[in-house]
Order: C-alpha cells, then sequence, then structure tokens
C-alpha cells in the first residue's frame, strides 16, 4: 500500500524536505506524522474504506498531508480542479458521491454551491481547521496508527487510491480510478527514468488533480525527494527565480509551461546549475524550443514522455540522449507494459505500421467510475486500454503518435473533446448550432475556436454566449474566440465541414464575422 | 476611448463572467486573471499599442490592476 511505502521512507529519511510552499516548509517526519494525526480525525468523522473524500484546494502543504491521511484510512482521495466553475463541480461531486469534502474557506464560498453544500450525505470541512496540528506533534517521534484505524483496514493494493476527473467527449467528465498498485507502478517507472534519489527536489507548477501532477507527487514521495510549490504561472520569470532561488534538480510542465519559460521567463539566461532535468508531457512541444534548451543548456536532461490519465498515465517515455535526434517520437515503451498497434478490426498490424495504440500493465486503470459501459469501451477483456491514438513503432522501439481517432483539441496541456464544448454552448438558448475547432498556435499548441450560428445578429447575443460557456467551463479550455455564421458550410454527407469553417476568408458565403 | 477603458473592455470580452471590477482592484488576487488570461493580455497589448512586453516588465507591479496595466501600457506605447 501507497502510506506503506511512505512510512519507511519516513523512517529512513525523517529530516528530508518532503514539501515547501511560499509560507512552510516540511520534512518526512512532518508529513507522516500529519497524515496520521489527520486520518485519526478522517476517522473519527466517519471515514472508511473505499469512501471518496474531495479536496478543493491549490496546491499546498496541507492538501498533501490531507492526500496522504485519506489514503491511511484507504479512502479514495478525489482533487478537484479548483478551476472548473461551480456547476462544473457540482457535476463532479454528484458522480463521485463524496461522505466528505475538504476545502479552503474561500474555494467553499466560490465553488461549491448551495445544492451542494445543503446535501445531508457530505460531511463538509475546512482544510485549515483539519490539517492545524499542534508543532510538537509534527515535529515529536513518529506517531502510531491508533488500533482502531489499523483494524478497520484491508491492505488491499488493487484498491482504488484515487479517482481522476478527466474529459470526457460526451461532456460528461470521466472518473479514472487508480489503484495503490496503479501509483506504485507508476512511480517505479518515472522515479527510474529521472533517476530520483532522496536528495533530490522538484519544483511544481501542475495541479494535483492532473495526473502528471499527481504522478510526480507520488514518486518524490515513495524516493525520500523534495517538492516546492509554484501555483501561479502568470509571470514567468517569477517561475524562473524560484528554480534559481530553491535550486531543484527536477522541473516538468505542459509544452505552454516551457514555451512561457523560454519565450517571457528569461529560461535560457539563467544560472541553474542544479537543474539536471526537464519534462515535458501533455502535448507536443515544438523541436525549436527543445533545440535551444539543448544549445544554451546542454547539461539538462529533456524527458519526453506519452501517456493518458488512464494508464496512470505513462505509456512511453523518450531517452535524453535521443532528444537531438528523434524528438518528433515519444520514445520507449515504459518498462512493464506491453503494446499493441491494431486495425480498425482490432487485429495487430504488421511491424512500423500504424495502427490504435493499445497498452496492457500494472499501471492501466481499474475502470471509469460508475461507468461500466465506457469501461468496457476502454478496456477490453485482455485489461488493454484502447488509447485512442494511432501510431506506429520502429526498429528501436520508439514510437510515433500520428494521430487520433476521434477528434481532440490539446491547449494548453488540456485535453479538450470538441463535442464536450459543442454540448455545453448548445444548451445556450441563443445557439442554433456550433461548431468547435482547434487552430495550431505557436504558444498553446493548439487554440480553441467556435463557429456559431445564434438566433439574432444582436451583438450582446454573442457576450451572452461567450458567458454561458464560462459559467460551465473553466477559462483555459473555453473558446478563445468566436465566429459567426449564418449557415455552416457542409460536406457531401451533410454535416459540417469543419475544414472549411477553419479555412474560410472574413468574406466567405454564409459567414457574419 | 481611453487606454484604460480599452484594456478593462479587452478583459471583459476575455471574461464575461467575471463581475464588475475597480481601477485599483488585484485582479490577481481575485482571480479575474489566470495564467492563460494573463498572457492572452500581453500578447494583445503588444499588438495593439506596438510594443514588446520585456521578460523583467511582466511583474506583478505592472500588470496586479487596471491602474497599474494602464500606466504601463501609455508608458511603454508613448516610447516605442
Amino acid at each position: 500500500m501507497l502510506y506503506q511505502i511512505l512510512k519507511s521512507v519516513a523512517g529512513q529519511h525523517p529530516g528530508n524536505l518532503a514539501l515547501a510552499d511560499d509560507k512552510r516548509s516540511a520534512d518526512y517526519q512532518h508529513l507522516w506524522n500529519a497524515s496520521v494525526l489527520i486520518a485519526e480525525r478522517l476517522h473519527a468523522e466517519g471515514v472508511r474504506q473505499g469512501d471518496r473524500v474531495c479536496l478543493l484546494s491549490e496546491n499546498c502543504i496541507d492538501s498533501v498531508a490531507l492526500y496522504w491521511a485519506i489514503l491511511q484510512c484507504e479512502g479514495i482521495a478525489v482533487y478537484l480542479n479548483e478551476q472548473t466553475p461551480a456547476e462544473g463541480i457540482e457535476q463532479i461531486v454528484d458522480d463521485a458521491e463524496p461522505s466528505v469534502i475538504v476545502a479552503t474557506e474561500k474555494l467553499a464560498k466560490s465553488k461549491l454551491s448551495d445544492s451542494v453544500k445543503s446535501r445531508s450525505s457530505i460531511k463538509h470541512l475546512d482544510l485549515r481547521t483539519l490539517c492545524s496540528i499542534e508543532p510538537d506533534q509534527i515535529s515529536g517521534a513518529a506517531v502510531n496508527v491508533s488500533k482502531a484505524l489499523s483494524d478497520a483496514r484491508n491492505a488491499d493494493p488493487d484498491a482504488i487510491a484515487t479517482i481522476v476527473y478527466t474529459s470526457g467527449s460526451t461532456g460528461k467528465p470521466k472518473g479514472v480510478c487508480l489503484t495503490h498498485t496503479n501509483l506504485i507502478s507508476v512511480a517505479k517507472m518515472a522515479g527510474d527514468a529521472y533517476n530520483t534519489v532522496p536528495t533530490d527536489s522538484y519544483l511544481m507548477v501542475v495541479p494535483l488533480h492532473y495526473i502528471h501532477g499527481l504522478m510526480i507527487l507520488v514518486t518524490m514521495h515513495l524516493r525520500g525527494a523534495g517538492i516546492h510549490f509554484m501555483n501561479s504561472f502568470m509571470f514567468p520569470k517569477l517561475v524562473t527565480k524560484k528554480l534559481i532561488d530553491t535550486g531543484v534538480s527536477g522541473f516538468s510542465g505542459v509544452p505552454f509551461h516551457i514555451t512561457a519559460l523560454i519565450e517571457r521567463g528569461g529560461f535560457l539566461d539563467a544560472a541553474l546549475p542544479n537543474l539536471r532535468w526537464v519534462g515535458v508531457t501533455g502535448g507536443t512541444c515544438a523541436t525549436e524550443r527543445l533545440a535551444q534548451i539543448r544549445k544554451r543548456l546542454p547539461d539538462i536532461e529533456i524527458h519526453i514522455s506519452y501517456g493518458q490519465t488512464e494508464a496512470s498515465p505513462r505509456i512511453t517515455a523518450l531517452h535524453p540522449d535521443k532528444i537531438d535526434t528523434k524528438a518528433d517520437s515519444v520514445g520507449n515503451v515504459a518498462e512493464g507494459l506491453h503494446v499493441e498497434f491494431l486495425d480498425e478490426a482490432g487485429n495487430p498490424v504488421p511491424q512500423g505500421e500504424a495502427g490504435e495504440l493499445v497498452v496492457a500493465g500494472p499501471t492501466i486503470m481499474h475502470g471509469y467510475w460508475n461507468d461500466p459501459e465506457n469501461t468496457a469501451r476502454a478496456v477490453d477483456e485482455q485489461r488493454r486500454l484502447h488509447t485512442g491514438d494511432i501510431a506506429y513503432i520502429d526498429e528501436e522501439g520508439d514510437v510515433f503518435i500520428r494521430g487520433r481517432i476521434q477528434a481532440m483539441i490539446k491547449s494548453a496541456g488540456e485535453r479538450i473533446f470538441p463535442e464536450e464544448l459543442e454540448a455545453v454552448l448548445s444548451l445556450s438558448p441563443d445557439v442554433v448550432d456550433v461548431a468547435v475547432v482547434g487552430i495550431p498556435d505557436p504558444l498553446y499548441g493548439q487554440r480553441v475556436e467556435a463557429h456559431v450560428i445564434l438566433s439574432d445578429e444582436n451583438p450582446d447575443t454573442l457576450e451572452s454566449v461567450r458567458k454561458h460557456c464560462l459559467d460551465h467551463v473553466a477559462f483555459a479550455r473555453s473558446p478563445k474566440h468566436y465566429h459567426r455564421w449564418s449557415v455552416f458550410p457542409l460536406k457531401a454527407n451533410g454535416k459540417t465541414d469543419k475544414q472549411q469553417l477553419i479555412s474560410a476568408a472574413d468574406n466567405a458565403p454564409g459567414r457574419v464575422s | 476611448m481611453s487606454k484604460q477603458a480599452e484594456i478593462y473592455e479587452f478583459i471583459k470580452t476575455l471574461k464575461p463572467n467575471v463581475p464588475d471590477f475597480e481601477a485599483e482592484q488585484n485582479l490577481l488576487e481575485d482571480e479575474i486573471l489566470d495564467s492563460v488570461a494573463m498572457m492572452e493580455l500581453v500578447l494583445w497589448s503588444e499588438e495593439k499599442y506596438g510594443f514588446i512586453v520585456d521578460t523583467d516588465d511582466l511583474t506583478p507591479e505592472n500588470f496586479a490592476t487596471l491602474t497599474a496595466i494602464t500606466e504601463y501600457v501609455e508608458k511603454m506605447a508613448s516610447s516605442a
């Protein structure tokens, strides 16, 4: 179980830094003691094996101590995205049916609807109050778990540890259930790839409700390494400064982060003698950017990886030695995984030909929460995850992604299905028809744009449609530009021609603005 | 329209669901802007007013309030 490994790490490296935010830091003794003491409080509140506990907070020491406490209770931890509007949070709460929601005071006010707050099945706890512990209890000798809590445990490694909510093409979020075994396995893969040792430290800018953040958290903590939090990426120069000040050995982000650091953060001119590796995840980083880093900071290893939340997420990783010659590949299949490439009929294609990448191994999710139908679509009887990505593998075992079966937009690290935004926009009474597309963009990878036919020509109508979308969808996921049409160009089969929408001139027939 | 009004209107167009805000209100603490919106604002200002936001200038001092953004943009636009 994850908590058993944490116990052994805390026993071996009690004084190592585990976590640091702007205000405080915590070593492993502190983290362990806090996680046990908070777990006892959760147990007293009635949290038992398999109960969901939602966490609504920015990355901070308390939210991680609480995460470990939920695992100590063998509960299921569900980090909520604090950027999601209250309606979206309610949808996830409805699906996860938590027995407890723990939130910061500020987010409880702004992100939990009255309907969520008034449910009798949910206990609402304040993060600061729940995690507030006397300093002598924190720094004293290692605390042992009480008999009551210990007796309540089953220690089943295949029990679900976490649900990570991710976007689905239907507009309904999917809860990816990851077990203790899933997370322990992926932490080993990632820790081996980054050569993580107990003296290492890492700067985390990615929120913990994303699988990449969670994977890094578990990877670092199962090896006794430290994590520094930086929750804002608004001012890239300050992120560079934080990299310098903390002297971390590792950093990772989505291509948006890497581009912003290089173009707006002075990253290439910074003195970073301790920084050993930079990871790029959640999309393709322009090879010119990678080449810039290689040229100016040649001692830094660049780790490109590919995966999906459903695979905890790591599926492949490019060895840093290949970055100069094979930056368009996502690299070798992670150790312990088995991949195949299938044609439309589900048969393996010959070596080197492209097919749907399917993957099996110890990191493949348990399933989607409460959703056997979609689980059966994603994971077959042989426990193979069907990724929906079209890819091939070369003689050296390096994988190249060539496309997707279903359209998906990757923008600033967000995975966005056009259908999910189209479903949200269609709910507006002002929208007659809508088509959402992704446009290549140097900063975001892809930029989300919406083409709409509205019920009238009034300019306020478009404003109300924009507002409607942002009431349901986080800003980072919403269309950045709207194009108005009176009628959409159609393909021969009568469906909207998205290629024509994208390439249409301003005065194209049917186009209003 | 004044630059301040133009910038206010741009932010409101970007995020029409945020409440109306005051010139001195902290847009970072009150979560009117996030990292993606900030980048949109920077790119828009550069194109609209014809200057480049220097790496060292992209700081809370210059971008936390509407007043600060306006002062910074006016200073840069006049010297561009």
